[in-house]
């Protein structure tokens, strides 16, 4: 234990190989990119915070938007429903996600790995379409769920999707639980096996071995994952937006979006609210980094075994539990917006002809579907190439190297997503059109990339970073002790460790940027606007049976790519070898 | 007809108060001199070879910009189908930075009016149609004449359509009789039972409330949403299911659209919509961006949007609800176009001073719930 706490320091052997002035120019340069694509748009934003007047036209210092904002009782009541909401479904997300990543990665049960891919498959479903699905089986007027229970029992059934508990449900089956299974399960399985068998052999029992080898091995982890489902339940608003208004519910973002969207548009205010959940989350994070720097546990050494515990008796019962998540958490929803797409009115089976194709001869006969298509494809890689290669050069900035700037830019990858989409997007906007050198690519594909690995650098960077910290630097060491040069090392020995945890980094990122709407809404041009926007306008014509549709192939690329790369890191990950 | 002026420049002169304190007005920037004759600006616009255009969100305003490629061969025309919102942000930031991208804009005046028209990011609109051969300007083809801008004394955006929307939408399975009068929305037997679009925001919703204030005043409003407990609805669609269900009885800010969906499928065929409550009319029209990069572009683009053929393409596809002034375009959309020999009947929400004052004041009684 003693040993493998002393690998979260930066390995000297990987640092004496990697030139100290490689390191230095690499590194302040990937510091200073970031720092002029993050810090620039949150400064302007915090600036307008303080410019008083109508947006467009003449303005004034002054503290009005901040006054309207604070001066609020609706933005107190938000306040509170975020904050409970975000507890009330991170606590039940946390004890589910770490219960089944644990199962999925430690133990024999049968098709733990096609299992795992269906929580996969739920983080990448469309929140919005996948709510109305959810609405058709609770609502309380007429929801399926409802009509069975009056069946069954001549009562009136209890579910209403329009309440508290609703929000939290759809939040537990369409992110939380699945995003912290995907996180947590490469964690679990990167655990030493050995750490547990010498703790057993030294004669402590299954709660002191959980007490004091499991829990310390997986805390900072947990934590990262954690607080990174803190800052999405910060962030969701469409969900909040569909639900809570029955029931009276606002949260932050939905305040957000109605003042970014009103006519003129109340940045002002809106970017308050932003810098407010901004200052709840900093001490967050940096308390976060304290404790992760101290408490890393490297897990995976020359030693390394993953020895599964065998769930014997208790094999099928959990196969049957896990596999009836997956099929609600997944297949379910899958099912439902597939039906969506062929349904004459979404959600509604006792209309006269329920079932047509038009909604797909609507997506397929669109003279930009094609163009969106491949916009989608082409930027959505590009940003998965970019998270997987810039972003796991500065994970192992972070955490490898004696870089001076490196607990800078350890901070600097969280700001982005701590700040919502669409304020961020007229920061984005700020950035490319006031940097003369970026001008220039204003109007083309490539400024979506940028915003688009901007809007998954947090998560993705979290991930490699959390990776990075399990990996032990003796078998670095070992490379460079042979002879073996950095660039070596870092090709041979690093990458293919890190092959499953960069897969997984790649598929979010991609997901992330074929599905990013706020963000690229300011930025796309008829040319480059991707599968996402023109679904935005079909939302916006209420067309949500054609959205699906564009749902359905984005989730189908998605898919897709995640089969690749979970082929592609499992053949070349520590398990298989 | 007479009327029709007396409302047109009643319109104009609350136009001119509402935007006369502090808001820049755009400086004018000049047309660059064509050569003479109509042919010479065809030309020069082959020369510029480019056409910037954007249009509103929806697929409508999708097949209403393959028509305008359609039309204009020799122009390579870049049209971004956007938000108004998110187009009016996106104009400010540019020409904040001296970036001047855009044409041309087509379509509803809601943020054109709102943010850009203040901003001064548009430019006189009169000297494109100065320029333009006579025969589309012709002011018998036009209702109310071809002139007609948002604000008279800052001709930036020339209206081409009104479209009359709104209303309430009653289902009668469960108000077999209807509404007789306004008051009896305060009745306290429809206590949290009338339920509204989103109107804390500027949408459907908060302009068909708007249209009630334009009747009742605003007290009438606070009794409706904080003494009778009016319900919100986040979305447009959910709440024209709910209506169409029964689940509210009436609805403001119903999708008339989805409404006719669901009816054709046999659900909500009870719901009617009242248009002697709520209604309201919104304007959409042409605005050229200050220094436009493809001037001439912009006069041949103009030419032919405001033909018949341009015209009927905006009627017939942009939205469910669109229409022309101009009087040789057919009706594609009877239940939303205004009569528009008499458009005194109707409350002008977008694109009028007084109409985005009443809206004003609507939003900060629903807000302030």
């Amino acid at each position: 234990m003693v040993s493998a706490r002393a690998e979260a320091q930066p390995a000297p052997a990987a640092q004496w190989r990697a030139s100290i002035s490689t390191v230095a120019v690499l590194g302040t340069l990937a510091l200073g990119a970031i720092a002029l694509l993050v810090i620039y748009p949150v400064l302007i934003l915090v600036a307008n915070s303080f410019q008083v007047g109508t947006f467009g036209q003449a303005t004034h210092l002054g503290l009005d938007n901040w006054s309207t904002a604070l001066s609020s009782p609706r933005v107190w009541n938000a306040l509170q429903n975020t904050v409970t909401l975000s507890i009330a479904r991170q606590a039940i997300g946390l004890v589910v996600g770490v219960l089944v990543a644990w199962l999925l990665a430690r133990t024999d049960l049968p098709g733990k790995y096609w299992l795992e891919f269906g929580f996969w498959v739920a983080v990448f479903l469309p929140t919005l379409t996948v709510t109305l699905g959810w609405i058709m089986v609770f609502d309380s007027f007429n929801g399926l769920a409802n009509q069975l229970w009056q069946r069954l029992f001549q009562v009136k059934g209890p579910f209403n999707i329009f309440s508290w508990w609703g929000i939290v449900w759809v939040h537990l089956v369409t992110g939380t639980i699945p995003l912290k299974v995907m996180l947590l399960t490469p964690a679990f399985r990167n655990m030493d096996a050995t750490l547990e068998e010498a703790s057993h052999a030294a004669g402590a029992g299954l709660w002191t071995t959980f007490r004091r080898v499991i829990v310390p091995v997986v805390t900072p982890t947990v934590l990262v994952v954690l607080l990174l489902g803190t800052i999405r339940s910060f962030e969701a608003f469409e969900i909040e937006l569909v639900l809570g208004y029955e029931a009276n519910i606002d949260v932050y973002s939905t305040l957000i979006y109605r003042q970014a969207t009103s006519s003129p548009p109340q940045y002002g205010v809106a970017t308050v609210l932003s810098i407010l959940i901004l200052a709840i989350l900093l001490p967050i994070i940096v308390w976060q980094q304290r404790y992760s720097a101290r408490h890393a546990v490297a897990t995976i050494t020359s030693k390394y075994r993953n020895q599964p515990r065998r769930l014997r008796t208790w094999r099928w019962p959990v196969f049957g539990v896990i596999s009836g998540m997956v099929l609600i958490m997944t297949a379910l929803p899958v099912v439902l917006v597939v039906l969506g797409t062929f349904m004459s009115v979404f959600g509604m089976f006792n209309v006269r002809d329920p079932w047509t194709l038009k909604s797909w001869q609507t997506v397929l006969h669109d003279v930009n579907f094609l163009n969106a298509l491949w916009n989608s494809v082409v930027i959505a890689a590009a940003t998965a190439l970019v998270a997987m290669s810039a972003f796991g050069f500065i994970a192992y900035l972070i955490v490898r190297t004696r870089f001076a700037g490196r607990s800078a830019l350890d901070f600097l990858v969280w700001l982005p997503s701590t700040l919502p989409g669409i304020v961020m997007g007229l920061g984005y906007l700020y950035l490319f059109l006031g940097t003369p050198f970026l001008r220039p690519i204003y109007g083309t594909a490539a400024i979506l990339v940028i915003v688009a690995a901007l809007g998954s650098i947090t998560l993705t960077t979290q991930v490699l970073k959390t990776n990075l910290r399990q990996l032990g630097a003796e078998l670095e060491e070992a490379s460079a002790a042979s002879g073996a040069s950095w660039w070596h090392t870092l090709r041979h020995v690093v990458v293919p460790l890190m092959a499953p945890s960069l897969a997984v980094v790649g598929v979010l990122a991609f997901s992330a940027a074929a599905r990013a709407t706020s963000q690229v809404a300011l930025l796309a041009t008829h040319t480059t606007q991707p599968l996402s926007i023109l679904q935005l306008n079909l939302l916006t014509d209420n067309n949500f049976e054609a959205a699906s549709v564009i749902g359905v192939f984005i989730l189908v690329l998605t898919v897709g790519v995640a089969i690749v790369a979970r082929l592609l890191g499992l053949r070349l990950g520590p398990e298989m070898s | 007809m007479n009327r029709f002026i007396t409302y047109l420049v009643a319109t104009a002169t609350f136009a001119v108060v509402a935007c006369a304190p502090g808001a820049p007005t755009a400086s004018p920037t000049p047309v660059p001199a064509a050569a003479t004759g109509w042919d010479a600006t065809l030309a020069a616009a082959k020369q510029e070879g480019k056409l910037v255009l954007s249009t509103h969100a929806g697929t409508g305003y999708e097949k209403y910009v393959e028509l305008v490629k359609q039309a204009l061969p020799d122009l390579t025309v870049d049209a971004t189908t956007i938000k108004a919102s998110d187009f009016a942000a996106r104009v400010v930031v540019e020409q904040q930075n001296d970036q001047y991208l855009w044409d041309v804009h087509m379509g509803p005046v809601s943020n054109i009016y709102t943010v850009l028209t203040p901003a001064g990011d548009l430019q006189p609109i009169k000297p494109f149609l100065d320029a333009l051969p006579p025969d589309n300007k012709d002011n018998a083809k036009w209702a109310g004449g071809f002139d007609l801008y948002t604000d008279p004394n800052n001709p930036v955006t020339l209206i081409t359509e009104f479209s009359d929307v709104g209303g309430v939408f009653i289902n009668k399975d469960q108000v077999p009789e209807g509404l007789s009068s306004l008051d009896e929305l305060l009745d306290p037997k429809w206590k949290g039972k009338v339920a509204v679009y989103d109107p804390t925001v500027s949408n459907g919703g908060s302009m068909s409330l708007a249209g009630l204030v334009g009747l009742r005043g605003d007290d009438f409003l606070r009794k409706l949403i904080v003494d009778n407990e009016a319900k919100y609805v986040s979305t447009s669609s959910q709440l024209t299911q709910w209506v169409a269900e029964g689940r509210y009885p009436i609805g403001f800010g119903v999708d008339a659209t989805q409404l006719g969906d669901l009816q054709k499928q046999g659900v909500g065929t009870a719901v009617v919509r009242d248009k002697s409550f709520g209604d309201y009319s919104l304007a959409s029209g042409i605005s050229v961006l200050k220094n436009a990069p493809h001037p001439n572009a912009v006069k041949e683009y103009l030419n032919w949007a405001l033909s018949r053929d341009g015209q009927i393409a905006w009627a017939q596809n942009a939205s469910v609800d669109s229409s022309s002034r101009r009087l040789d375009v057919p009706v594609f959309h009877p239940d939303s176009t205004p009569d528009y020999q008499h458009m005194e009947k109707y409350t002008v929400i977008q694109g009028t001073a007084s109409g985005q004052d009443t809206l004003d004041r609507t939003l900060a009684i629903t807000k302030s719930r």
